[in-house]
């Protein structure tokens, strides 16, 4: 089973913490690779150029204050980042010889807005995997 | 200066693709082998560990890729040039750099009309057609220019002789180097700076032909890979490039390496280890005729005339003819040779170099010839005794007889004693050329110490015929003590008429100041003479049809006169020249030519004369009838063939180091034996 080390987000030590001593196992890993790649900007990374979103930089220029807008840029957001995590599976995969397992399959990402005000604007991230796993809660109703 | 991490490049700087194709291969060697591990991007371990890897990476191997590139000399010279102070700093290392080049080389001719020995300074100027050239010696240091009796050269050590001609002029050569890019022909007459009121001349004997060494990184990248192909002179390809890229007066070189038919010399070191060698035959596109003078000895002992040949730095490939200064042609003569450097040209494998010691004697029975050749001279007796300058007595008995290889019929000498007790040692001077035999030894008989003039056979040619003994008379030893003796024969003049190749000088003098010798010993030589007494080309062609036979004759000379291995004497080739001429075909093509391992019909491979050595000497076949000791020398050959065969080529002699083959030889062809006869059909 695949390991990874564990980002610890919103903890006692910060928003984002590490502990080499507690692991990200399975899916997990990849829940956990999409969560960090819809908060990365893109074209940051000359290695994978299609790395990241805009998310954060739409937040900035105040993009995701409308609804409407909102929608369509969380959507793009997560759309990007599951076909980036698709591509680099499958590539692993290719080079393994082998077909991307149903359990590190990014089947649907998640993108739900918590709350909004003048500070920050915090979402609800949610993934789902092929295999019918999922990390985070999908959160029913809206704000 | 580290080459690779001077050109790590930054993260931004590194070829995208170069980063994705190394992160697809590392990240295919952990999927391999470990395949637990998320390395995956936005990965804790992806993104912190493996992306700073794929850099360092991909940075390695951009920069070792920019470093090698460096390397190839062909790319650079194309201008692909990654890190300019590191190609500047690779091709110092290799000895080239801007202003290294000796753009052009040449040969000067200073000519006196005294001969005195003489110094000029390695910083001479002569300027031709405001043309700036100066002398191109091993040694920075003076040049010393002995006087024509000199027993030989020594041009590593800056020491040249000179050479007596007809008029009583004395020239030496020297070889020059000068700018880049300047035209100056043969025969321009210079100014120099150098004072001395017996200088008569000094002219241009081989051109300054202009070369394109440039002086961009490019342009030595460039000459660099045109001459280090194999790094040096040590191999047949870098000694032809290398010397056909830094002289523009050679046409064509033939190297001859150990291994080769025609090498037949090695040289072995001081722990008797065989080393290599190299001999390089280089070839320029014209011969020069020149005339010297050699004072001769009359030894009325042996009724010879003998004296040696004088042709200093200059290997003559033929020989016009040795006459008296009247111009008789004197056609009874004997020529001798012999090895004036034993361990690196043992036996007769400096035939054809400048390691070659050329003597002449024939008999001196021709009242007439007798009168034309001597100087009128006649020699006073030898003093019984002479007192030396502590005291002392040096006793003289016997008269000069001259020697095959002696430079004069007058000789000079000093001897210094140079020790206190016996043996009595004494050092030989010869004040006449400066040159100097030391600790020779002077044993006790009779009461009075004789010196042993067999000793060196340089002593011997100053001294032969003479006992030269000393006495104590009071004396506790003859430390300190010098004592003279002027010795001289009935002597004369001889004119010999050669030709020889004024590029093998300049090539000379490129090994001996250039540092690419290596491991092997590397010699510059004359290509072997093959002299076409007969080349008949019968061509055909039509009425109406013109023929160009001028431009048809000259072509044929120039190809013949400047051609050499691997491009021999072709048919094809003067069966081209005739069709291009306006031909429509040949007939048949003649060749009847004399080929030559050697001038010399005597050789001595001890350098003594062999009435004082009790040796016999090497005798040419055709001369020998009850000899053993015999060598061919030469070989009249004739061939229909398209190509000459190694079978018509002299043998390679196998015991007296002397060979000739196709590698080493040259033909020559005088104009007036080239005959073109037309076949004219209706």
């Amino acid at each position: 089973m695949r390991k990874g080390i564990r980002i610890r987000f919103n903890t006692a030590e910060g928003p984002a913490s590490i502990r080499f001593d507690d692991a990200v196992t399975g899916f997990s890993t990849v829940a956990q690779n999409a969560f960090v790649n819809l908060g990365t900007e893109s074209g940051t990374d000359s290695i994978f150029p299609t790395k990241g979103t805009m998310l954060f930089r739409r937040a900035l220029l105040g993009e995701l204050l409308s609804p409407d807008e909102r929608a369509h840029q969380t959507s793009l957001a997560a759309e990007q980042t599951r076909l980036f995590i698709r591509e680099n599976e499958r590539s692993r995969a290719r080079a393994l010889g082998e077909e991307v397992p149903p359990e590190y399959e990014l089947q649907k990402l998640g993108l739900q807005l918590s709350s909004i005000d003048y500070r920050k604007i915090v979402f609800n991230t949610f993934a789902v995997s092929a295999a019918g796993q999922t990390v985070g809660v999908e959160i029913q109703e809206l704000v | 200066m580290n080459p690779i991490l001077d050109k790590f490049p930054a993260l931004l700087d590194v070829d995208p693709a170069r980063l994705v194709e190394v992160n697809d291969r590392l990240s295919a060697i952990l999927a391999e082998h470990y395949p637990d591990i998320d390395v995956q991007p936005n990965s804790v371990f992806g993104d912190t560990v493996l992306r700073p890897l794929v850099y360092l990476v991909a940075g390695t191997e951009q920069a070792l890729a920019c470093t090698l590139s460096d390397l190839d000399l062909r790319n650079v010279a194309q201008g692909n040039i990654c890190d300019c102070d590191f190609v500047q700093a690779y091709l110092e290392n290799l000895g080239i750099r801007n202003g290294s080049a000796l753009p052009t080389i040449a040969t000067v001719r200073l000519t006196y009309n005294t001969d005195a020995a003489r110094q000029i300074s390695n910083t001479t100027r002569f300027l031709f057609d405001g043309v700036l050239v100066r002398p191109f010696t091993t040694l920075p240091a003076e040049i010393d220019i002995l006087g024509s009796a000199s027993s030989r050269d020594d041009p590593d050590q800056n020491i040249f002789r000179l050479t007596p001609t007809t008029g009583s002029q004395f020239y030496v050569d020297l070889v020059v180097y000068g700018p880049a890019g300047i035209d100056i022909p043969a025969g321009t007459i210079a100014t120099s700076d150098i004072s001395d009121e017996f200088l008569d001349s000094i002219e241009l004997l081989t051109p300054l032909r202009p070369t394109s060494f440039g002086e961009t990184i490019q342009e030595l990248a460039a000459r660099a890979s045109g001459i280090f192909p194999a790094s040096g002179l040590t191999t047949r390809a870098s000694a032809s490039s290398f010397i056909l890229n830094k002289l523009a007066n050679v046409k064509a070189v033939s190297p001859v390496t150990t291994g080769d038919p025609e090498m037949r010399r090695g040289v072995q070191n001081l722990f008797g280890v065989s080393r290599g060698a190299v001999d390089i035959y280089p070839r320029g596109d014209t011969l020069l005729t020149t005339t010297v003078v050699s004072r001769i000895s009359r030894d009325t002992t042996a009724e010879e005339w003998r004296g040696r040949i004088k042709t200093n730095l200059n290997t003559p490939v033929r020989i016009r003819s040795i006459r008296t200064l009247g111009g008789t042609e004197i056609v009874d003569h004997v020529i001798w040779g012999t090895s004036s450097d034993r361990t690196l040209f043992p036996e007769m494998s400096a035939a054809f170099s400048r390691m070659e010691t050329l003597g002449v004697s024939f008999p001196d029975t021709d009242p007439t010839l007798n009168a034309e050749i001597t100087a009128s001279n006649t020699p006073a007796s030898l003093p019984a005794s002479t007192a030396g300058s502590e005291g002392g007595l040096i006793l003289l008995s016997g008269s000069y007889r001259g020697h095959i290889f002696s430079g004069d019929f007058s000789q000079v000498l000093q001897f210094q004693g140079v020790t206190d007790e016996a043996p009595h040692l004494f050092r030989v001077t010869n004040l006449g050329t400066g040159e100097t035999v030391e600790d020779v030894a002077a044993e006790e008989d009779d009461g009075v110490y004789v010196l042993d003039t067999a000793a060196s056979s340089l002593l011997e040619s100053w001294t032969r015929g003479v006992t030269i003994s000393f006495d104590l008379d009071g004396l506790d030893s003859f430390d300190g003590t010098t004592f003279t003796a002027s010795l001289q024969s009935p002597g004369g003049y001889l004119v010999v008429e050669y030709d020889y190749d004024p590029v093998l000088g300049e090539v000379e003098a490129l090994i001996r100041h250039d540092t690419q010798r290596g491991p092997l010993h590397i010699a510059a030589m004359a290509p072997k003479p093959v002299l076409l007494t007969n080349l008949r080309i019968e061509y055909r062609t039509r009425n109406g049809k013109w023929v160009d036979t001028e431009t048809a004759r000259q072509e044929i000379l120039d190809y013949v006169n400047s051609s050499l291995f691997p491009d021999g004497l072709s048919d094809s080739t003067l069966s081209d020249i005739l069709m291009f001429a306006g031909a429509s075909g040949i007939n048949r093509i003649t060749k009847t030519a004399t080929v030559w391992s050697t001038f010399a019909h005597r050789y001595v491979l001890d350098g003594r004369d062999p009435e004082d050595s009790g040796v016999p000497p090497l005798v040419r076949e055709a001369e020998a009838e009850f000899v053993d000791l015999t060598f061919e020398g030469s070989r009249d050959i004739d061939w229909a063939s398209p190509s000459l065969t190694t079978d018509q080529l002299l043998t390679i002699e196998e015991d007296y180091s002397l060979s000739t083959g196709p590698r080493n030889i040259q033909f020559i062809l005088p104009s007036q034996n080239l005959t073109l006869v037309e076949d004219r059909t209706l």
